[in-house]
């Protein structure tokens, strides 16, 4: 009996031990799965992106990525690893630990992105280094060379994307960085696909993990239609080489970015592959500073670009119209200073004329005359409502482009002023220099470009993006650009467009007439405290039915019309007519060659009080 | 006068079915135990003897020959041969020392071509026999003779020391279960308790600490001391003190010999069944592979609580319906060492769950209810000394070798009765329980 008790009692104690580890408890579950199944992940390719005619400007080509899990590295020959991958061995334990210190049990990258020929080495000897595997996966190709501004750049996340995606990402893992590949990666990124395998103790591989009934199969990312004119872009690029500045050009009508150059520009390229790294550091201490991408970020004062946004503002509000005259004396008397006009040109002017000389004392007398306007009340209240112009015509706010780090530019505000000089203590003439886009406005060239496309469009612009279709959606783009209104009183740009036609028929651009294009635009010169004066033009063509509206800033390029109002006409008709009239090409030449890079710093805010041209 | 004898009839089917059900549970689980190395060959080579599967049924083939022999032959031969047998393991187990091939580290076996025979496997059988027809002879009483006593415990001990000499731990402590026997006939039952008392002592001082151990013995003391305070003298008052003593000794020994004399993977053994086991925090907890730049260094390391851990896991991760033959990952992909032989529960408890596992609890209570009660009938006391000692050796085995992949006892390694890998213990443990059988069905003619 007593044995029979002893018997039971161990019987029930196993009992009760089993039902705890096999009914009661559910931890074992996960820890035998830990054990047994390895999760892969399997990249997914990355959506490729067409420009606006549907050629391929950004593609994948394959590399591979040599992954380690570490509970599975055995001892080997370790002289021979390091011989086959051209690696120190130095090189061999600080990427050892860097994965094991991710994780022991998990696959990480190696040694990433080896070109198919340093691969094919590797491969023949891959079973020989156990826990060490390939994972194919592709690198961006940019056939063109050009527009890494543009594009931006795919690399390895880093903790704050990791955690923004929501579980998606992991370490070692490439995401877009910069510009479109950033901006649209979530749609270029595709879904990642997960492959269960089964693994033994020693971490070999024994097959799929239910027959793979869990895995997921990768899914590739949609491809992008831009908006960008690759062709365009390159001829941009081409235009802009040795110089500093940008060009940005938009199709007035729709919005849509043409190109958008940022000089000096880089081969792309040189962002990918294993010399990632090293090429990067290089771009990021060149002086030139190439990484910048100034057709979003790098804000000017736009100078007698400007001079459109004041007449329109004036005319709105009834304080001019087309046949305003006034008469120029050479200059412009505000208290305690003489301001002179610098072209000597007929008077009296009417706003055309006006325009087509740059004639500063015009605008200034426009400026004075609408902010001063009796039915506002105050200067305060006066520059209030011409503060709201500017803002409905594009200025001093992002233009929400798609792509990420765009600046706003800057028109001050009287909160601004009323800091500065005081409430009530500041006139018309205090800031008369806004008149002809000096002082303390600034506009990016993207806005500026964006701005003209308004004034092309007689009274309203799109917001400019640079992609058109997200895989096969196109229609859901479009709603999300809608018509903005400039609330300008339509009729006000009639003259104003006829004045920036003449201009370049007869005005201060005339040199940059293209035979067969009616081009319209205005030139513009802004001082600076970097060296030489930026050169500035922006415009639109042709004269009817508009097709493209530009903006080009040379940095330290002198007058307007010296180098940005010959890049304009050559990009102009670059893009309508696809070549470049024999008379023209010597110009063409010049521009090409033309080297200003050492003519000054880079201009990145300056805030100088007057401007020429 | 001699009634007509149907041999047939007279066997006991009950055990003779357990035992087949159990055999067969045996062959599956190695199947599916071995079952990468049955991948490795073709459809008709399963019973190749070169897999452990195909050896395996070989042994089985011999078993069942075996059975058959030995219920045909007539008990009396077993009485016969009680000493013989028992002088042969002697022998055996003697020449082992000598002649055997080393196996982790223990020198249990003999080698022959690919095959290992285990002579303590027979040893436990032989003492049974011996025991039996000792204790069975004319006027043995161990109860107050205590030579007779003496002379049992050494017919015990001289193979129990023997196997100790090999380093098998395990079979050394299952002559432990013959305790059960000379308690059953008539030994003191301190028998019982004094083996009760040091493992609980042991427990203590091991999980606790000595320290503890001493402080509850010294307040335990104080507290007898103040209850004996008016009596002036009394021998009682004497037996309490040396027993007191005799504990705090002990404890201390046990702390020193535990310190000093075990191995370090044996006190991380006995630290994981006491939840004392700490991981270090540098290692990591899992079989770990070093990569090594320096050859020198150290190849592999696994780690101490693997055995029991992965054998929890692969258990643990079975659920109540157990993840199908042949799919569980645990055993498949070879997480659990030993799983054919020591850890075949294992198998069970992932491919067949809680309830492949609580079929196997009740198999084996069934089987030694069964076994005590049978001895419990017999009219000849070697019969019933011998159904003891077969149920206490099946006990022993199935409490240790279950308990330790459960992780309740230390890891020991010894088989689980009739479903572990190999030979020798199938063998030893069939001629064991199937002479009960024939025993058994011959109670009513022979009178021992």
């Amino acid at each position: 009996m007593v044995l029979k008790i002893i018997f039971g009692v161990v019987a029930v104690i196993y009992f009760m031990r089993l039902f705890y580890l096999q009914v009661w408890s559910d931890q074992f579950d996960q820890q035998a799965k830990d054990n047994a199944i390895d999760i892969r992940r399997i990249e997914p390719a990355r959506g490729l992106i067409y420009d606006r005619n549907g050629k391929l400007i950004v593609y994948n080509a394959p590399v591979y990525d040599i992954m380690v899990n570490p509970r599975n590295v055995k001892e080997m020959d370790t002289l021979k690893f390091c011989e086959i991958l051209s690696i120190t061995k130095a090189d061999f334990i600080k990427n050892l630990t860097k994965a094991r210190n991710y994780s022991r049990y998990k696959s990480s990258v190696f040694l990433g992105q080896m070109s198919i020929e340093d691969f094919s080495k590797f491969q023949e000897y891959m079973s020989q280094f156990p826990g060490f595997y390939a994972n194919v996966r592709t690198m961006r190709q940019y056939p063109y060379n050009c527009g890494p501004n543009l594009f931006g750049y795919i690399g390895e996340v880093d903790k704050n994307q990791i955690e923004k995606s929501n579980g998606y990402y992991e370490q070692g893992d490439y995401a877009g960085k910069f510009a479109l590949e950033l901006q649209y990666d979530n749609e270029l990124r595709g879904q990642m696909g997960i492959s269960y395998l089964l693994v033994d103790n020693k971490g070999r591989e024994q097959g799929s993990y239910e027959d793979g009934s869990q895995d997921q199969k990768p899914i590739a990312g949609q491809s992008l239609i831009s908006t960008i004119d690759i062709d365009l872009q390159v001829y941009g690029e081409k235009l802009m080489k040795n110089k500093r500045g940008s060009i940005v050009a938009i199709e007035p009508s729709t919005g849509e970015v043409l190109c958008l150059v940022s000089s000096p520009s880089f081969d792309p390229n040189l962002l990918t592959g294993r010399k990632r790294g090293e090429n990067y550091m290089k771009l990021l201490n060149d002086p030139q500073k190439p990484l910048i991408n100034r057709p979003l970020t790098a804000m000017y004062p736009p100078g007698s670009t400007f001079k459109p946004f004041t007449a329109l503002a004036a005319m709105t509000d009834g304080v001019l119209d087309e046949n305003y005259s006034w008469h120029c004396t050479g200059g412009y008397s505000i208290p305690g200073k003489f301001l002179k006009c610098s072209h000597g040109h007929p008077t009296p002017i009417n706003v055309m004329e006006g325009l087509k000389h740059s004639c500063n004392p015009y605008f200034w007398t426009m400026f004075r005359r609408t902010i001063d306007d009796d039915t506002f009340g105050s200067v305060e209240k006066g520059y209030q409502v011409w503060w709201q112009h500017m803002q409905d015509m594009g200025l001093g706010h992002k233009t929400g482009i798609d792509m990420p780090g765009e600046k706003g530019g800057g028109v001050p505000s009287t909160t601004y002023y009323n800091k500065i000089y005081g409430k009530g203590q500041w006139h018309s003439t205090t800031i008369i220099s806004l008149a002809i886009g000096q002082g303390e406005i600034l506009a990016t060239p993207l806005q500026l470009a964006n701005s003209y496309a308004s004034i092309a469009n007689h009274g309203y612009y799109i917001t400019p993006h640079l992609i058109k279709k997200i895989g096969d959606d196109s229609i859901s783009i479009k709603s999300r650009y809608p018509k903005i209104s400039t609330k300008i009183n339509q009729i006000c740009y009639a003259s104003i467009c006829e004045g920036l036609r003449r201009v370049v028929e007869s005005g201060t651009a005339r040199s940059c007439k293209i035979p067969s294009i009616e081009l319209c635009g205005k030139t513009g010169t802004a001082q600076n405290s970097h060296g030489e004066n930026h050169s500035i033009f922006a415009g639109y063509a042709p004269y009817n039915k508009p097709k493209i509206s530009i903006a080009v800033i040379i940095e330290n390029g002198g007058y307007g019309a010296a180098y940005a109002a010959p890049i304009v006409s050559l990009m102009v008709e670059k893009y309508i007519n696809d070549t470049i009239e024999t008379s023209r090409l010597k110009m063409e030449k010049k521009m090409f060659d033309a080297n200003l890079l050492n003519t000054g710093g880079y201009g990145k805010k300056t805030t100088d009080t007057s401007a020429v041209d | 006068m001699e009634r007509k004898r149907n041999p047939l009839s007279e066997f006991d089917w009950g055990l003779v079915s357990i035992y087949a059900v159990l055999l067969l549970f045996g062959c599956f689980s190695i199947y599916a135990a071995s079952y990468r190395e049955i991948m490795a060959t073709s459809f008709l080579e399963v019973f190749n003897l070169d897999t452990s599967f195909g050896k395996q049924m070989m042994w089985v083939g011999v078993c069942i020959v075996m059975v058959v022999v030995c219920l045909l032959l007539d008990s009396k031969i077993y009485t016969t041969l009680a000493y013989v047998s028992y002088g042969v393991a002697i022998v055996l187990l003697i020449a082992v020392l000598l002649f055997g091939k080393d196996v982790n580290g223990n020198k249990s076996w003999f080698g022959v071509g690919s095959f290992g025979i285990q002579p303590a496997e027979f040893a436990k059988f032989a003492t049974a026999l011996a025991l039996s027809k000792f204790m069975s002879g004319m006027n043995i009483d161990i109860r107050n003779n205590t030579r007779h006593l003496f002379t049992a415990l050494a017919i015990i001990g001289i193979p129990a020391c023997l196997v100790v000499l090999q380093g098998d731990l395990g079979s050394t402590l299952v002559f432990c279960s013959f305790i059960f026997v000379l308690f059953r006939e008539g030994a003191s039952p301190l028998f019982l308790i004094i083996p009760f008392v040091t493992m609980v002592i042991s427990i203590i001082t091991l999980k606790y600490g000595v320290v503890t151990m001493l402080v509850v013995d010294a307040l335990s003391l104080l507290g007898l001391l103040y209850f004996f305070r008016k009596k002036k003298f009394n021998p009682n008052l004497l037996f309490v003190i040396i027993i007191h003593v005799g504990i705090a000794i002990y404890a201390l020994g046990v702390n020193t010999v535990y310190m000093n004399v075990f191995k370090d993977y044996q006190r991380a053994r006995i630290d994981y069944v006491l939840g004392k086991y700490k991981k270090d925090k540098k290692k990591p907890a899992i079989q770990e592979v070093v990569p090594v730049v320096d050859k020198n260094a150290k190849k592999e390391r696994k780690f101490d609580d693997w055995n029991v851990r992965q054998s929890m896991i692969a258990i643990g991760s079975g659920g109540i319906l157990g993840k199908g033959f042949l799919k569980g990952t645990q055993t498949r992909f070879s997480f659990v060492p030993e799983q054919t032989t020591d850890f075949i529960f294992c198998t069970i408890g992932e491919e067949e769950g809680f309830w492949g596992t609580s079929l196997i609890l009740i198999l084996y209570i069934l089987l030694l209810y069964r076994l005590i009660n049978t001895a419990d009938k017999q009219r000849s006391t070697f019969s019933r000394i011998y159904g003891y000692s077969v149920a206490g050796i099946l006990f022993i085995h199935f409490m240790i070798n279950i308990g330790m992949t459960i992780g309740i006892v230390p890891v020991i390694g010894i088989p689980l009765p009739f479903i572990s890998y190999g030979g020798s213990s199938l063998l030893a443990f069939t001629l064991l329980l199937i002479i009960m059988v024939k025993l058994d069905a011959d109670r009513l003619h022979v009178l021992r």
